[in-house]
């Protein structure tokens, strides 16, 4: 870090032993590689060429030395690889576009007005006047989308953002691959499609995202990058170190370690198809291992879920054949995501609810499956006490195929939030809890509580 | 007040903005006339706002996506932004400390509603907190904790973010005079309250 006051310039008392700390503790918090790159693929910058380039750079701009990365001369824009949607390059396309136009109405203006011998001003024909810089691009800003939305659409920075692996497979041309069986102490992926700008061959790129939760019972909640993205873009940049082939069911895996700035282990996996390339991407640190990364590779790889849409026709033929009644979601009525109009940005905690009477049932990504899922529960009206202490404790689903089939599913793990942070809103209870739901297809929904109600149609999906 | 004679540092006359050899104005400048010449603002100021970011917010990804919201309005609004009405970094830091402002709104309903959905960040944290942090930034912090929100941002803005008096004034609106006070008062109650709980540690470390 550079010298405080040589940055300030301004004399003021204070104990060296206070100030060392101060400094110390600013020093703690460092940006990641991973973050710095993402930043500049939003921005339009020069994307970080290794994981340990930006932490480099980082330390280099505190400690004031920039002189040498000042006014860096970029690749021309075309030659940059497509790693994520930029808005610059979209604005800059608006406003070449709307330049050229003006241009082009410059021009045949002033040749109407040679021909016609006048000699005003082209400045003052109408039409000539107006700015050139379009609307859209000028005011492009980093909102989040409060509602939840049936039909995603990408957000300025053309991102489909919390969606789910359904809506992904709407939106990406190619095969959305998923592990057919999650490896014990993954949690359910995060899921973002970014779409790159129209390119001048025609069409648009497509990277998936998805972010496997870890966690451990002594160590930090971290994450797998699993990204997916057509053959004509770049996925980023693999570890630099050691580069090992590896055979997974077949298919040729790119195994590549090395480390970041930090000295952090760093492990990826690469392969592509005709159709598709796919990197799976970690820092190992606990609770992240390699037996991880290469357990969720080799979920993704098995033979089900190289093709997902046939293994899911596969899947839903058995369940046809053993329960003849199941329902596609397609024929599944379910009620819409209704609750509270708040959902926050993916990677924090994304919340769908559905209302009820007094009564919400919400879920972190908009989707429920099979196994065990996290609902959350918010209770506005009165309660009795033991209402108030217990929450929710059991949920009734009905088969929706009109078998009538009904199970009790018990709720696990029920947590009551603390009311004192819920001082001004409409939810006067809250709670967390586990439910299982044994079976994929089209249910109805009761939940009771006291005088409060919760009826909704789900579709469970197969996890 | 705690705090002796012999433990106090004052600042020479230091020069102007030494560290940098290009002043900010002329890379903005540039960057006005060419958005790739933004590179250089961005290099320069990136682990400062993520340093004042990370300190306000409660976890690693919120702050990246305050320094990347930050950056992009920076980006975007670079036209706009007049030297005459403050220095870049003061601008700059406005714009952080408005992308938090509205962070902390969003994210106060929401935990107001569900503070646990937030597990995984306290579990981070907690686990930060005991693997690299010693005692004493654990104990600054928790006195930082307790200082009135302004004042601690005034603390945050000078020692993570290395703003100058009259660049904290231009972001949170005071007159510099009224920061260096504020700054002055802050820093000698952090190190009264720090001091009183472990004067004897501090001395030894300062004899070695």
């Amino acid at each position: 870090m550079s010298d405080l006051h040589d940055r300030t310039h301004e004399q003021y008392e204070i104990e060296p032993g206070l100030e060392t700390l101060l400094r110390r503790n600013a020093a703690r918090y460092e940006m990641t590689p991973g973050q710095d790159q993402r930043i500049r693929a939003r921005l339009g910058l020069t994307p970080a060429h290794d994981v340990g380039t930006a932490a480099a750079a980082s330390s280099h701009a505190v400690s004031g030395d920039v002189t040498a990365r000042t006014l860096p001369v970029l690749p021309p824009r075309e030659a940059q690889p497509m790693m994520l949607a930029e808005p610059q390059s979209r604005r800059r396309q608006w406003i070449e576009f709307a330049l050229g136009a003006a241009a082009i109405v410059l021009v045949g203006v002033l040749l109407v007005a040679i021909f016609r011998g006048l000699g005003e001003d082209p400045a003052s024909q109408p039409g000539i006047s107006a700015s050139p810089e379009p609307t859209p691009a000028a005011t492009a800003t980093a909102t989040i989308e409060l509602t939840p939305q049936v039909a995603p659409t990408p957000d300025e920075m053309g991102m489909y953002r919390g969606i789910t692996l359904e809506q992904a497979r709407a939106i990406v041309p190619f095969p959305v691959l998923v592990p057919g069986v999650v490896p014990e102490g993954l949690d359910a992926p995060e899921i973002t499609v970014v779409e790159s700008p129209p390119l001048a061959t025609g069409g648009r790129t497509y990277r998936v995202e998805m972010f496997f939760g870890v966690s451990g019972s002594e160590a930090p909640r971290r994450s797998i990058q699993v990204l997916q993205l057509d053959p004509r873009g770049t996925l980023g940049t693999l570890p630099d170190g050691e580069s090992t082939p590896i055979t997974f069911n077949g298919v040729a895996v790119e195994r590549r370690s090395g480390t970041n700035a930090a000295g952090t282990p760093l492990l990826a996996y690469y392969w592509r198809t005709d159709e598709a390339q796919y990197q799976v991407f970690a820092m190992l640190e606990p609770p992240v291992s390699e037996y991880l990364l290469e357990q969720l590779v080799i979920a993704i790889l098995t033979p089900e879920a190289t093709t997902p849409d046939a293994a899911q026709a596969q899947r839903a033929q058995e369940r046809q054949e053993r329960i003849p009644f199941a329902v596609s979601p397609d024929a599944c009525d379910m009620t819409g995501w209704n609750g509270p109009d708040f959902r926050i940005r993916q990677q924090e905690a994304a919340a769908y609810f559905l209302d009820g009477a007094g009564l919400s049932l919400g879920t972190t990504h908009g989707v429920i499956t099979t196994g065990q899922n996290r609902i959350d529960w918010l209770a506005r009206g009165e309660l009795s006490t033991g209402d108030q202490l217990r929450g929710p404790t059991t949920i009734t689903i009905t088969r929706n195929d009109g078998s009538g089939e009904s199970l009790d599913l018990a709720l696990q793990q029920v947590t009551q939030v603390d009311t004192r942070l819920i001082p001004d809103a409409e939810v006067t209870r809250a709670w967390t809890s586990r439910v299982t739901f044994p079976e994929e297809g089209c249910w109805s929904v009761r939940v009771e509580l006291g005088e409060l109600r919760l009826e909704a149609v789900v579709y469970v999906y197969p996890s | 007040v705690v705090h002796h004679a012999a433990n106090i540092q004052t600042g020479a006359d230091l020069p102007e903005r030494g560290g940098e050899a290009v002043a900010d104005e002329a890379l903005v400048a540039a960057a006005k006339r060419d958005q790739r010449a933004f590179e250089a603002l961005y290099t320069r100021y990136v682990p400062r706002v993520y340093r004042y970011a990370r300190a306000r917010v409660t976890s690693d990804v919120a702050a990246a996506d305050i320094v990347s919201e930050t950056m992009l309005d920076a980006l975007e609004g670079l036209e706009r932004f007049d030297p005459a009405s403050g220095t870049f970094a003061g601008w700059l830091f406005t714009i952080a400390a408005r992308r938090i402002v509205d962070r902390q709104r969003r994210r106060g309903r929401l935990l107001r509603v569900l503070p646990r959905v937030w597990e995984p960040d306290a579990t981070r944290e907690d686990a930060l907190d005991a693997i690299d942090a010693s005692d004493d930034i654990a104990r600054l912090q928790q006195q930082l904790r307790r200082l009135p929100a302004q004042d601690r941002d005034i603390v945050l803005l000078r020692y993570n973010a290395e703003l100058s008096s009259a660049e904290i004034g231009q972001v949170l609106g005071m007159k510099a005079g009224a920061v260096r006070v504020r700054l002055m008062r802050t820093l000698q109650r952090l190190a009264r309250e720090l001091n009183e709980e472990l004067p004897q540690r501090q001395d030894q470390e300062r004899e070695q």
